[in-house]
């Protein structure tokens, strides 16, 4: 009798450890927050109320994925002076959290757990649609409307993910562009006075370079298809994904053979510099700081750390290359987002304080003139702190031209698939050579119609 | 004279054969050190030092700048004090949890232990990857995430240890606990005053794998921990890889040598004990 | 209970029965809930497509997943059978160095005292570091190659190539392990009982069959813990993967774990990932059922 009881209990320990683990989130909690946020919205679009203010103090936070040293300083900052001047009582605490793209699923995790932030900063083509597409992004639409938020002072090329369904889910933030880095030494060891505007113009100052043996390899591409291989087919007129975002027509029109087989040739031919396996972009980097690689391509946001780097030569900067007479550039980095789903009234307009305040001129050239981020508004650029950096430091603005001739990537959910292809098969190409481009191009081919939609 | 001269050729030649074997061990130790050494004096080099290839195998400029650099970016204070205490409860919430259900699976033959070792193994293979969501979501509804728990608990029944602690209990005899049983000792009582003292190797090995696999956990930590005051420190270092400024070998490196130092100074002054602990194996 | 005495008896053998119960309650529990409680739950959202953030819109999809994942994309499998090379490899090799260097450092002097510390070592260092480290050491222009151009022998691309970029990492882990591994080889060395060599010796047997017919039985138990435990950290290997190659060149170096990771993070599928999450359980359970009713006849205990 009493071990059949004390078996009993044995087995009702178990259970009941199971029965605790199984609960999962509460999804009824959530969905009832939920319907509340969507009832207020619904009822703001039937009646347009206004928004409400922020009534009392409360405390926000914010993830994002910027780490240690100027970066992560510079939002440091940004919030520490909101926190002391903001007349709500508002406190922001900023959380890191890892690169882009463990912060995204992190939030995403946090989001279904009800522990969700109020504000995040996602990569802008790999985060903001992945959320957008779930619905769990706040709609900043009323509060624009409310507080008379210039949308047109935002760089308009720099605005393609900030929309959605008529929604603007998104706004710019820590935005960058890739620009041309050279050794302005080198090239003038050979004789170039003037960087190169065409990838010819590029293949003969790198031939030269290596034949003169002044350096080792004259240029290296990473692989970073969305940003890199993309804009090159841009350049030919075609582009790495349809407008409508459900196909891929350098598949087509022969664009993405013609990029892979350029590319291919001129590792080949012996002076661009085939990417490696870890660290890939630091190693380029460092190539590059050591004399061995005369010029690379790499995003405008690590060029206080390349120009303190580069102390043996004249660092130069420029526009990305082209392969026509289409000059172009593509544009990345993140944009910042306040999460609708879970969170109350009072943490979403005391979100959207926090947003207006990074938006200010002041705040956006802070962060420009500290990292090399873009400036993002047409205001900014008119600010003292830009035109002193700019007048002191001409290579920062090269990256702020640029966006004159930036293309943005249409927007769609299949680019992470697609890309990963890319990544894939551009790493047997380039960097194992183990196929050809037509072999790539052909496998690449065959598993998309495992990513797109059938037509 | 002559039978000298022959006796003495006669201990070179064997002698060289040691001779050479303890030069080609020191050899194969030196290069299995040299990871470990090259981490050591890269953060002592400045950066632009770090890069130099060929590499120089002694800091051209000894440099402590990495070092400030870490101590000024971020507080260590807390991150050191959130290791060690997690590190230090996990071990204290293991023994309790393994010793017993080691000894069971060791000394007795009961319906279902077939079944429930074959638990204990399947969980041991099962990555963090896969089970980090729905734990998640349990730490979230338990209202901890704020805590360190989230970083302890999961690691309470340490497959590993169970199945190492069981091969160590196999091996001892029968009779032994028989003795003790007719003594009218408890089973508590054998566990912890009989079996522990001979397994003393194990234990310690034990709790050597998991202060240092815990010490270097990075993916979970990364994952459990939403706010800096609960995070270890190799979330220190992951923070210290910017995704636009790249990599800084020498602040990397010596991130991970203060990473790996607390180890190596337990690892110092227990080594000797641990090796007598596991000579003791050998007498029974 | 009428006879009291024959009760008393019969209560402390219940008890009896009852202890070993007890006993594993508290691991069981745990385990259930932070490792079986996840693999139910895996397995019940591998049937699902689904966002992370909104588990409540996820929709039944029945084997769907399963049929993806091993019909239509090529990479699961060629995870699969990345992961079996790997653990095939670590396996033999870490075995064969552990007891090797085991044998080789066992008696007791001062130089094998600090060598047995010292290659101990990498097991300490956090596996970030160690993945830069040998990066730089196997660069095309690294240390490797620098050793083998001194014997006139052409460098290899070690990470950068599919070909050999899984073998870079297999050196990568034995160099971690090792030390550890062999400091449990040694113990169990110790543990023989001298007779049973000196035995050896007075019979006269020579160094081989000292060592198969007598070193590796007495070992036995060991080897076989060594075997399965080995096999299983092997199946986890990430930190090493995800630090060094990131699954790369191609997808030569992608192994589970780490495809599993990179699904939720990179791709936000949770359907691929779940579904081969369930697949590698699947195979880990088949695995250890084999392990046990094959391997485990021969192993002998004292």
């Amino acid at each position: 009798m009493k071990r059949r009881i004390l078996a009993l209990v044995l087995c009702w320990i178990m259970v009941m450890s199971m029965v605790m683990a199984c609960s999962g989130p509460s999804e009824k909690d959530v969905t009832t927050d939920v319907t509340k946020n969507a009832t207020t919205g619904e009822e703001q679009k039937k009646t347009k109320e206004v928004p409400a203010s922020v009534t009392e103090p409360i405390t926000i936070e914010i993830w994002h994925p910027r780490g240690a040293g100027q970066n992560g300083d510079m939002i440091a900052a940004s919030v520490e002076e909101f926190n002391r001047t903001n007349k709500f009582g508002i406190t922001v605490v900023e959380v890191f959290q890892g690169g882009y793209p463990v912060t995204l699923t992190k939030t995403m995790q946090a989001i279904s757990a009800g522990t969700q932030p109020a504000l995040v900063v996602l990569e802008r083509a790999a985060g903001v649609p992945v959320m957008a597409e779930q619905d769990v992004l706040l709609d900043m639409t009323p509060y624009i409307e409310r507080d008379n938020f210039d949308m047109d002072n935002f760089l308009q090329v720099l605005l393609g993910y900030s929309y959605y369904n008529d929604e603007i889910i998104s706004l710019p933030y820590i935005r960058s562009t890739p620009v041309f880095y050279y050794n302005k030494s080198l090239f003038e060891k050979a004789g170039y006075t003037e960087p190169p505007k065409t990838f010819t113009e590029l293949e003969e100052i790198g031939k030269k370079l290596v034949a003169d043996g002044l350096c080792e390899y004259g240029f290296e591409l990473l692989n970073d298809p969305a940003w890199f291989v993309q804009n090159l087919m841009y350049q030919l007129g075609s582009n790495m994904l349809s407008e409508d975002g459900l196909s891929a027509p350098c598949l087509e029109d022969g664009a993405l053979l013609s990029v892979l087989t350029s590319w291919r040739k001129w590792v080949d031919d012996g002076w661009c510099a085939p990417f490696v396996s870890t660290s890939a972009e630091s190693a380029m980097k460092e190539q590059f700081y050591q004399g061995n690689l005369a010029s690379f391509v790499a995003s405008s946001g690590g060029l206080a750390n390349i120009i303190n780097n580069s102390v043996d030569f004249e660092l130069g900067v420029s526009y990305f290359p082209t392969l026509s007479d289409i000059t172009s550039a593509p544009t990345g980095g993140g944009n910042i987002a306040i999460v609708e789903r879970g969170n109350d009234e009072q943490t979403l307009a005391a979100a959207w304080e926090f947003v207006k305040f990074l938006m200010s001129d002041e705040q956006v050239a802070l962060n420009a003139a500290n990292t090399g981020y873009l400036p993002i508004t047409y205001s900014s650029a008119t600010s003292q702190v830009l035109i002193d950096q700019w007048k002191e430091q001409p290579l920062y603005k090269v990256a702020y031209d640029q966006l004159e001739v930036a293309q943005e990537l249409p927007w769609s959910g299949y680019k992470a698939d697609f890309e990963e292809l890319l990544k894939e098969y551009c790493s047997y190409v380039i960097q194992d050579q183990s196929q050809t481009p037509e072999e790539a191009v052909e496998q690449i081919k065959l598993n998309s119609y495992a990513i797109f939609p059938l037509k | 004279m002559a039978m000298n001269l022959i006796k003495t050729k006669k201990r070179i030649m064997r002698a060289i054969p040691a001779f050479l074997n303890s030069i080609i061990k020191l050899a194969v130790v030196l290069f299995i050190l040299f990871p470990f050494y090259w981490m050591i004096i890269t953060s002592f080099k400045p950066y632009a030092e770090t890069i130099l290839m060929p590499p120089t195998f002694w800091p051209k400029t000894f440099t402590l700048s990495a070092y400030t650099s870490i101590f000024n970016e971020m507080n260590l204070g807390i991150y050191l004090k959130n290791s060690i205490i997690i590190t230090l409860a996990i071990i204290a919430l293991q023994i309790p949890i393994m010793v017993p259900a080691a000894y069971a699976f060791a000394k007795y033959k009961f319906p279902g232990h077939k079944l429930m070792f074959g638990i204990v193994l399947v969980a041991f293979m099962i990555p963090g990857q896969v089970t980090f969501i729905p734990v998640y979501f349990l730490m979230a509804r338990l209202g901890i995430l704020n805590t360190l728990l989230p970083q302890i608990l999961p690691f309470g029944a340490n497959a590993f240890g169970i199945f190492l602690l069981r091969q160590n209990f196999m091996q001892i005899p029968d009779e032994i606990i028989e003795a003790a049983r007719l003594d009218n000792a408890s089973e508590l009582k054998i566990m912890f005053r009989l079996m522990l003292p001979m397994s003393k190797a194990t234990m310690i090995t034990l709790a050597m794998f998991s202060f240092i696999s815990h010490w270097n956990s990075y993916f979970w930590p990364l994952v459990m921990t939403q706010s800096e005051k609960v995070r270890p420190l190799t979330i220190a270092i992951e923070k210290l890889k910017d995704v636009e400024l790249g990599i800084s070998w020498n602040i990397l490196m010596a991130g991970n040598v203060l990473l790996v130092f607390p180890i190596i100074i337990i690892f110092m002054f227990a080594s000797k004990k641990i090796v007598r602990a596991f000579a003791y194996k050998g007498m029974k | 209970m009428k006879n009291k005495g024959v009760g008393k008896k019969k209560s402390k053998r219940n008890m009896n029965l009852l202890t070993p119960y007890v006993m594993v309650t508290p691991a069981m529990c745990f385990l259930i809930i932070f490792t079986l409680y996840p693999m139910i739950n895996l397995i019940y959202l591998s049937f699902f497509t689904f966002k992370l953030a909104r588990p409540d819109l996820k929709t039944w999809v029945g084997l769907l997943n399963y049929k993806f994942l091993l019909f239509v994309k090529e990479d699961f499998v060629i995870a699969l059978k990345n992961t079996a090379v790997y653990t095939v490899a670590v396996v033999f090799f870490l075995i064969l160095f552990a007891v090797l260097f085991a044998m080789w450092l066992e008696k007791d002097t001062k130089l094998n005292s600090f060598a047995q510390r010292a290659i101990f070592t990498p097991h300490l260092v956090a596996m970030i570091s160690c993945g830069m480290i040998w990066s730089w050491i196997m660069d095309e222009k690294g240390l490797f190659n620098a050793v083998l151009s001194f014997f006139q022998l052409p460098g290899l691309r070690w990470l950068n190539s599919s070909a050999t970029a899984m073998i870079s990492i297999v050196i990568v882990s034995v160099w971690k392990s090792l030390g550890y591994y062999t400091l449990i080889v040694i113990s169990a060395l110790k543990s023989i009982p001298t007779e049973i060599f000196e035995a050896a010796e007075l019979d006269n047997t020579n160094g081989f069959r000292k060592f198969f017919k007598i070193t590796i039985p007495m070992l036995s138990p060991q080897l076989f813990f060594l075997l399965i435990v080995i096999t299983i950290n092997s199946f986890k290997v990430f930190d090493t993967v995800r630090t060094m190659t990131g699954g790369g060149p191609g997808n030569s170096t992608n192994v589970i774990s780490y495809y599993i990771y990179h699904y939720v993070f990179n791709n936000n599928q949770m359907g691929i990932a779940t579904s081969a999450g369930v697949v590698l359980m699947g195979i880990l359970m088949i695995m250890t059922i084999f392990y046990f009713k094959a391997v485990g006849k021969k192993v002998y205990y004292q």
